[in-house]
């Protein structure tokens, strides 16, 4: 008998999904925070539009932008840096030596990660736009879901495949991850149409799935001329194909950096 | 078949901005099934450093080990579903679970399902004293409560090897013989299915507890055997501690060989254990003799005499 | 023999010491200074791309106001962070916390010095996205536009209410240890709306212009944005509002951290590490 079988991979993701769902709901300080930061970076942007003398659809841009910025931020911090908080608490080990694939651990938590992740995602989205009664295409709610829905997917996978990373080179991946966040919020057009900055510039920004579901949304939920390049069906399509090969690129890199972290000892070390 | 089999292991540490280290030296290891284990040695000897490659968290440099005759190499799957790990001082898991919640999850991630889950975890919970705290959430639980947790969830899926990496640290002398004992009934009752690999730096707890020693400092095994074995290896067979009133008469010491004094005590030391009743006898009756006392040699005496220092000063 | 001074100069070096090392020993000088580079920035090529997209034509000194304003807020958001960043991470990761405390240095020496450890990066921070927007956006600074004078008065008072308000900081972070990194960024991000750094304080409601105009944050970024452009120039500078306000800001801020670490201590918050 497989015991690698489903039931096996589903038991260890409702296992590691269990933590980041229910323990989240216990501490209810942290979804304010979670929702609130975002809530002023999206604020600060805007009104520096403002000063821009910016057309108002930028406005609309900019609560998009920042909304889905949160989900960069937690795909990084939740899910790329877990590891690290996990091997500097001392449950890295547990996890490694026990049966279980790594891969489905990072599945748990990407499961768990995107059920919160989103739920502030869209309290970040509502706050934002009534506070700046920013007007949107709600007729197209059912577009901007499958966007949403494969943009998350995406960006989590990715996570994945970053926090095997992380397994073998520790503390200095962090900042470099960390030093990526202001270069993502450049090339993923968080607070600007990337496509009006240059046609160039916005195909390869849009190797980012990022800046594809920001692209994505804008189009189908904005009241504007936007400029894009891109339909958000096609957008749509590529950003599943992200997902699916993040998805299984993990697998191999999640491999390779366990073996590689098992040889050189960086697996249990801490403050690697 | 041996439990674990690990021949000339070495394990070398090369890291940025550190010097090179040699944490393992051509260790050879053979620990029977059924048998419990110890592994004595200082801080720094390199223990936890073959725990890790016995339980897959790292590689050797070099060498071979294998684990219920699985290659750490190649077959660390197979390894994990045989074995269970419980380090001292342990301060993993999520501080918002509760206990129970925290073992379920580690079940699921051994494979049980969740009504196995259950039945294991309130019978071992019930069996460390800590059914009462289930649901108490982690960052509310003393040390030795957390330890316990971490012994629930070593056992909890009945592992063929269980290994202890100084699981009694830092908890208090009665929880920590509560520990013991536990360890020393659950090994009886796997009737020779169950092995337990301990490492301590408590000359006590190994003693006590362990069928077998191997002595390890500076990455390598010293020695390897019984207990009995071991404290054979003292420079002495049996010491004499006397202590004098005032003066102490060093002419009638003259016929000792090995005599230590501090200040108004003597220490006489001697390799065999013969006459030594008249030996004893005659010692009560030196002048200003206060008490004398025999000793029999400890691991720590074999400890000094294999590596010219005591457990505690190896650092 | 217990020791009987209290270890203020000694201690200072060795936190900053320490400080710095962490800030920078994760990777090779040059890889450190790669990333620390690579973020202001990446900040300033936003905020050049972001004018020149949405940009409708707007005026020189609205840009100069928001850009000078982002650039020192960079500064802001550094120190204080630092502060609280230092008790986060000797509370949770380093687990150091306690023997820092009951060493002879007293605590807040300490986190002013682990806090000075990246004074050095915040001042390059800011130069940096001045520079880079100064030249994609023709701001217009030159060198002969900047009085110096204040100018450097400004980085000195700046860095001194800085740390008065990372004290403040790390005394709330002492109090919630459940939330430490949420406190610190929610109290630099709200201060950043009402701190005269992006928002002019005459759109916001008049109570929290009150409020805007008693901290002297505001009065520092107009003393920065004084000294750099002669467009801000038309009146005189109000160094008695910056004056009044630091002084009674630093008292407040100082008096409210040895309050909040007597609560904390009173709490048994200290070292209380959240496991997460």
């Amino acid at each position: 008998m497989n015991r690698y079988n489903y039931k096996f991979a589903l038991r260890t993701i409702y296992g590691r999904a269990y933590p980041r769902i229910w323990g989240v709901l216990r501490e209810p300080s942290w979804v304010l925070f979670e929702i609130l930061l975002p809530v002023l970076s999206i604020i600060a942007f805007i009104y520096v539009l403002r000063s821009f003398n910016a057309d108002p659809a930028f406005e609309a841009y900019a609560v998009i932008g920042g909304s889905m910025m949160a989900i960069w931020f937690n795909v990084v911090f939740a899910m790329a840096l877990q590891l690290r908080w996990e091997k500097d608490g001392g449950n890295l080990e547990f996890y490694i030596s026990s049966p279980t694939k790594l891969s489905w651990i990072l599945l748990g938590m990407m499961v768990g990660g995107s059920i919160s992740t989103t739920s502030y995602t869209v309290a970040i989205f509502s706050i934002s736009s009534v506070l700046f009664d920013t007007q949107f295409l709600w007729s197209n709610w059912y577009q901007a879901l499958i966007i949403f829905i494969s943009c998350v997917v995406a960006l989590y996978a990715i996570g994945m495949c970053l926090a095997s990373v992380f397994l073998k080179y520790g503390r200095e991946f962090e900042y470099y991850l960390e030093m990526a966040n202001e270069p993502v919020q450049l090339f993923s057009g968080s607070f600007f149409p990337i496509f009006s900055v240059n046609i160039l510039f916005g195909a390869i920004a849009s190797l980012i799935p990022l800046t594809l579901g920001i692209d994505g949304l804008r189009q189908v939920l904005v009241v504007s001329d936007y400029p894009t390049l891109i339909s958000w069906e096609v957008e749509t399509v590529i950003m599943f194909f992200y997902a699916l090969i993040a998805l299984r690129f993990s697998k191999y890199t999640l491999n390779y950096m366990e073996k590689s972290a098992r040889e050189s000892g960086t697996l249990t070390l801490k403050w690697q | 078949m041996f439990a674990i089999d690990a021949k000339n292991v070495v394990r070398e540490f090369k890291k940025r901005n550190s010097p090179y280290k040699l944490a393992l030296d051509d260790v050879n290891i053979e620990v029977e099934r059924g048998s419990f284990y110890g592994l004595l040695g200082p801080n720094g000897a390199g223990k936890s450093t073959l725990i890790k490659i016995f339980t897959t968290l790292l590689l050797p440099t070099s060498g071979s080990v294998s684990v219920l005759g699985h290659d750490v190499f190649k077959e660390e799957n197979e390894i994990r579903w045989k074995i269970s790990l419980v380090t001292g001082g342990e301060m993993s898991g999520y501080g918002l679970l509760s206990v129970y919640e925290q073992l379920t999850m580690f079940a699921m991630f051994n494979g049980l399902t969740k009504n196995e889950a259950k039945y294991k975890i309130n019978e071992l919970l019930e069996i460390v004293g800590l059914k009462d705290s289930s649901e108490v959430k982690l960052n509310e639980l003393s040390t030795g409560m957390r330890q316990k947790m971490n012994l629930v969830r070593g056992l909890m899926t009945d592992p063929e090897i269980l290994f202890l990496d100084e699981p009694t640290l830092g908890l208090d002398v009665e929880i920590a013989l509560d520990v013991r004992r536990y360890l020393k009934e659950w090994i009886k009752e796997g009737n020779g299915e169950r092995t337990i690999l301990l490492t301590t730096h408590y000359m006590q707890e190994a003693d006590d507890m362990c069928e077998k020693i191997s002595i390890i400092d500076d990455g390598k095994i010293l020695h390897t055997g019984t207990s009995n074995e071991l404290k054979n290896k003292a420079e002495f067979s049996v010491k004499y501690i006397c202590k004098f009133l005032e003066n102490i008469p060093h002419a009638d010491l003259e016929i000792f060989e090995r005599v230590e004094i501090n200040k108004d005590t003597v220490s006489i030391e001697l390799d065999s254990d013969e006459n030594s009743e008249s030996i004893f006898n005659s010692l009560k009756n030196l002048n200003g003799i206060v008490s004398v006392n025999r000793y029999e040699p400890t691991l720590e005496d074999a400890f000094l005499n294999l590596t010219g220092k005591k457990l505690n000063e190896s650092l | 023999m217990a020791i009987k001074h209290r270890n203020l100069y000694r201690g200072f070096i060795s936190s900053l010491i320490i400080g710095w090392r962490i800030e920078t020993n994760w990777a090779s000088p040059i890889n450190v200074l790669f990333v620390k580079t690579i973020r202001p920035i990446s900040s300033a090529i936003i905020l050049s791309i972001m004018y020149s997209v949405a940009s409708r034509g707007s005026n020189l000194e609205d840009l100069l106001w928001v850009i000078i304003g982002i650039s020192t807020w960079g500064l802001v958001q550094s120190q204080v962070e630092l502060m609280y960043w230092a008790i986060t991470s000797e509370r949770e990761w380093l687990r150091n916390i306690k023997n820092i405390i009951l060493s002879p240095t007293p605590f807040f020496i300490y986190l002013s010095a682990r806090a000075s450890s990246g004074v050095p990066f915040a001042i390059f921070s800011f130069f940096t996205i001045t520079i880079v927007s100064n030249i994609f956006l023709n701001l217009n600074i030159t060198l002969d536009s900047i009085l110096f004078y204040e100018f450097t008065l400004s980085l000195v008072i700046g860095l001194i209410i800085l740390f008065f308000l990372g004290l403040l900081t790390a005394g709330i972070t002492l109090n919630v240890p459940r939330t430490p990194i949420g406190v610190g960024e929610a109290i630099v991000g709200l201060l950043y709306l009402i701190s005269g750094s992006i928002i002019r304080p005459e759109i916001l409601p008049s109570y929290i212009q009150h409020l805007s105009t008693s901290l002297p944050l505001i009065h520092w970024i107009e003393l920065v944005r004084f000294s750099i452009h002669p467009v801000f120039r038309e009146n005189p500078y109000d160094w008695e509002s910056l004056l009044f306000t630091s002084i009674i800001f630093s008292i407040g801020c100082f008096f409210s951290y040895v309050f909040l670490f007597k609560l904390s201590r009173k709490h048994g918050k200290i070292d209380q590490a959240t496991m997460y």
